[in-house]
């Protein structure tokens, strides 16, 4: 009755966040620290600057066409065959990636908190609320992020407070130790998992209200969510140092299980666990309600709800095949990801955004 | 949907005659008798008025439903004695006992069968002449009724204790008495269609949405049924979406907290034959106040808000999170404490899970007698309760002592919460997230918290969003959510029930200036 399907610019603000923050906090401390050793929060923050950057390139798209997505902006630009093909490519990769942020979601799950849970069980009940989630639409899954920010940030602090005891000032030192030359090299990752990713919210970006100030919420959103990132790699460096930080498959996990309240409380890290799973569960959401509404306008069908439980099935499957151990994902993380995203993060986008340009110049002309 | 379109016409309709009032007095009792099935209640008195011009008239009402006094001494009195006036010729007696003799208020001039029929019935006396064609209604209702009482299910310690009674019309006054304010409209309504029950839609203009005054009158009128015997009645037909366990609806049997409300720009609906006053639209954090946040100090008013909020987690999580740490994440519990959960557990044969079902649901079922049983027996109840399931559960080694101290002070907590409706979505969730978490453990208990603030944050209560104001977060709102501020601190009324006439105070003005 009332229902308009919009989002304010705060709760598209605390989306970015989440997006950012998801999935990222578990798998990017421990690259950073590999590659640039305890210069890895420099790398972090460097990525953030890019991130700023392309931000304007994202906005420029975002109000190209005022309330069209990604999807319906390449169509609409390059024609209904080689519009698709683009939007083919962009589709798959958001699918992908979701179904990589499930398949972490769910290998975090089953090595760290409950091993005797079959794999297929968790991914299933997982994505079983985001599609719940999905099919509530996007109105409600801004408002309850507004829910979770509290509580997400309150933990965040809460981890950060009661580390603070166990910091080693040594483990950063020397700063540039090893020169500008890895930092720059580690920061790609960075950039890959999750700046890059952020075209995702392209698809999202037509529902949120004032445009205007949705390009500033775009901005703080991702400097919170960057500087939680580089603040979790920065004090996983100084608690745990940057060789552990590196070996340990989930070292912000790692530095939680340090906290010692008095002495008498500890194993509580999966209290902070819980930060994991609301944000890898945002993140997952925003991805799959862009990814069936991105198919769902690619295939021209109206309402992007009855996809999701189809599509559910199916990313459940490819969650599970899409790699068969940790040891083959870090390295894909290291080597493919980075260029795969910079195709769809970047070179995408600008593409779409060299076409509208040339179309608008020759309509102009006529 | 279909089948109840098809009930809207039924084949035969026992609709009263739409037929006028005839001049036949005789005829006119006749059909009254007839169609009321000569009730043994029904009194129809004949008389005749004026004896020089023979004109012959009667008085109806239906005992039981009037005020017997009122009946003898303003109306029987005076049409029989009064009348006739001196000179006919120069009024005629219908128009002289109805403009200048009967000294009854609420008077209405009557033309059709049907209406005096329902007028009758609703305790209504009617006077009727003979060769006329309109009747009299004269409002003479009077019943035994409860009277005012203290509140039973709702009681502060500090604030007013009286509590709305069964009766619209003293109702209504409850809260005419405490708003003073000319604006304040009191819309009436009838819903039902054998009951005919009275509803009363309050707000006050110009501070009250519109679109919500609108939508509520738009709903009452569509609802179709047989009868409302309660306003629960009413609250199924009017709320959102129905598939749900949270109340959207707001009741209660405090005007105070009515009064607060209307004030606030919502909308209050009285439903004659019931103390439980609907107030839409409802909000999650309304169920979480109580008018007694707003009497005591805004410190403690605060701090017992926080207190509640702590006492809802506890009242939803805390079985689950027993459950979920004792079979799946030993390694939270601090050593020594853990040692001696084990020790209890040792001679227990059940899982943790069994143990919380089967402690929570026994609780359920003495909670529910508790409410059931009469006095005198209850305290019988709760000696069984608290000695036979607690002490020698515990000694039988069904249970161990650490479970019942879980369901105690879930049970506790569940009856912190002011309105006793959001209690209920509370119990039924409990048992769900326990199964999550004997399932899941606390990744299942997450998920669940998920899913449930996804349902909450879908919601809405006459279109205004059911986590308002935290989500969406309204800034200005939050002085009165989780905390309160002091009343010279609340400068406007809520953005979600109001838009328009925003101003509650100018804030506090300091001595001397």
């Amino acid at each position: 009755m009332y229902r308009n399907n919009t989002i304010s610019p705060r709760q598209f603000m605390y989306l970015v966040t989440l997006f950012i923050i998801g999935s990222s906090i578990l798998i990017v401390p421990g690259p950073l620290a590999a590659g640039a050793q305890q210069d890895g929060w420099i790398a972090a923050l460097l990525s953030l600057a890019v991130g700023m950057l392309l931000i304007f390139l994202y906005h420029k798209i975002g109000i190209l066409y005022e309330n069209k997505t990604f999807i319906e902006v390449t169509i609409d630009i390059f024609g209904p065959w080689i519009g698709r093909g683009i939007s083919l490519f962009y589709i798959l990769f958001i699918y992908i990636l979701a179904a990589l942020v499930l398949r972490n979601i769910g290998d975090f799950m089953t090595t760290q908190i409950m091993p005797e849970t079959p794999l297929q069980f968790t991914l299933i009940l997982f994505l079983l609320v985001v599609i719940m989630g999905a099919r509530l639409g996007i109105e409600t899954i801004g408002r309850s992020s507004e829910m979770f920010i509290t509580f997400i940030v309150l933990l965040l602090f809460f981890l950060f407070l009661f580390v603070t005891p166990q910091i080693e000032t040594d483990n950063f030192q020397p700063i540039f130790g090893s020169g500008l030359k890895p930092i720059i090299s580690t920061s790609f990752t960075m950039l890959g998992t999750p700046i890059l990713e952020m075209v995702v919210l392209l698809m999202i970006y037509p529902e949120v209200k004032e445009k205007n100030k949705a390009k500033h919420a775009w901005f703080f959103g991702l400097l919170i969510g960057g500087g939680f990132l580089t603040m979790i790699t920065l004090i996983s460096i100084l608690v745990l140092g940057s060789d552990l930080t590196a070996l340990n498959a989930y070292p912000s996990y790692e530095l939680a299980s340090k906290i010692n309240i008095a002495g008498f409380w500890e194993g509580i890290e999966i209290i902070v666990a819980i930060v994991w799973m609301v944000t890898i569960f945002f993140k997952l959401l925003i991805l799959y309600y862009a990814s069936t509404k991105g198919i769902a306008q690619f295939l021209m069908i109206d309402d992007y709800r009855t996809l999701l439980l189809p599509l559910g099935m199916g990313m459940v499957v490819l969650a599970i095949v899409a790699y068969p151990d940790v040891a083959y994902f870090e390295n894909f993380v290291g080597t493919a990801w980075f260029p795969y995203a910079l195709t769809h993060g970047l070179f995408i986008p600008l593409l779409v955004l060299a076409g509208a340009l040339i179309k608008r110049k020759r309509k102009s002309k006529k | 949907m279909k089948r109840r379109k098809k009930n809207q016409t039924p084949k035969e309709d026992v609709q009263l005659d739409t037929r006028a009032i005839s001049s036949d007095l005789d005829g006119n009792l006749a059909f009254i008798k007839d169609t009321l099935g000569n009730g043994s209640d029904l009194v129809t008195r004949r008389m005749i008025l004026n004896k020089k011009a023979k004109i012959s008239g009667a008085v109806i009402f239906i005992d039981g439903l009037v005020d017997k006094n009122t009946v003898q001494d303003f109306i029987l009195e005076v049409v029989m004695v009064e009348v006739p006036p001196e000179d006919l010729s120069i009024s005629p007696i219908y128009e002289a006992i109805k403009d200048s003799t009967l000294p009854i208020g609420e008077i209405y001039e009557l033309k059709k069968m049907d209406e005096l029929i329902l007028r009758l019935l609703s305790g209504e006396t009617i006077v009727m002449l003979d060769n006329e064609t309109r009747a009299i209604a004269a409002s003479t209702k009077g019943w035994k009724d409860r009277g005012v009482q203290e509140t039973t299910s709702e009681s502060v310690i500090r604030g007013p204790k009286e509590a709305f009674t069964e009766t619209l019309r003293t109702n209504t006054a409850m809260v005419r008495r405490k708003i003073k304010d000319p604006k304040l409209r009191i819309d009436a309504k009838k819903v039902g269609k054998m009951t005919v029950t009275d509803v009363s839609v309050i707000y006050i203009q110009d501070t009250a949405d519109e679109s919500v005054v609108k939508e509520v009158h738009a709903r009452l009128d569509n609802i179709d049924i047989d009868g409302v015997l309660e306003s629960g009645y009413l609250e199924e037909f009017i709320e959102d979406p129905p598939y749900s366990p949270f109340p959207k609806v707001y009741y209660t049997e405090r005007p105070d907290a009515i009064a607060a409300g209307l004030l606030e720009g919502k909308v209050a609906i009285i439903t004659d034959g019931t103390p439980n006053v609907l107030l839409v639209p409802a909000l999650f954090v309304n169920f979480m106040q109580s008018s007694e946040d707003y009497y005591q100090r805004y410190d403690i008013g605060t701090f017992i808000r926080l207190l509640r909020l702590f006492a809802f987690c506890i009242a939803l999580f805390m079985p689950s999170l027993y459950i979920a740490i004792t079979t799946f994440h030993q390694e939270m519990i601090p050593a020594p404490l853990l040692i001696n959960l084990a020790a209890q557990r040792e001679g227990v044969p059940f899982p943790a899970f069994v143990e919380a079902v089967l402690m929570e649901a026994t609780f359920e079922i003495l909670r529910e007698a508790g409410v059931r049983l009469p006095k005198a027996v209850g305290s019988a109840v709760s000696i069984v309760g608290a000695l036979v399931l607690g002490e020698s559960a515990v000694q039988a080694g069904l249970v161990s002592p650490a479970m019942v101290i879980v369901v105690a002070i879930t049970a506790i907590s569940s009856f912190v919460f002011p309105s006793y409706n959001m209690a209920i979505p509370v119990r039924m969730l409990r048992f769900s997230l326990m199964i999550l978490a004997a399932t899941f453990g606390l990744y299942g208990i997450i998920l669940g918290l998920i899913a449930l603030v996804l349902h909450l944050c879908s919601l809405q209560s006459f279109g205004v969003p059911y986590m308002s104001p935290l989500a969406p977060l309204v800034p200005k709102d939050q002085k009165d959510v989780l905390v309160r501020f002091p009343h010279w601190g609340l400068l406007s009324r809520p953005s979600s029930s109001s838009h328009q006439n925003e101003k509650r105070t100018s804030g506090r003005k300091e001595k001397g200036k």
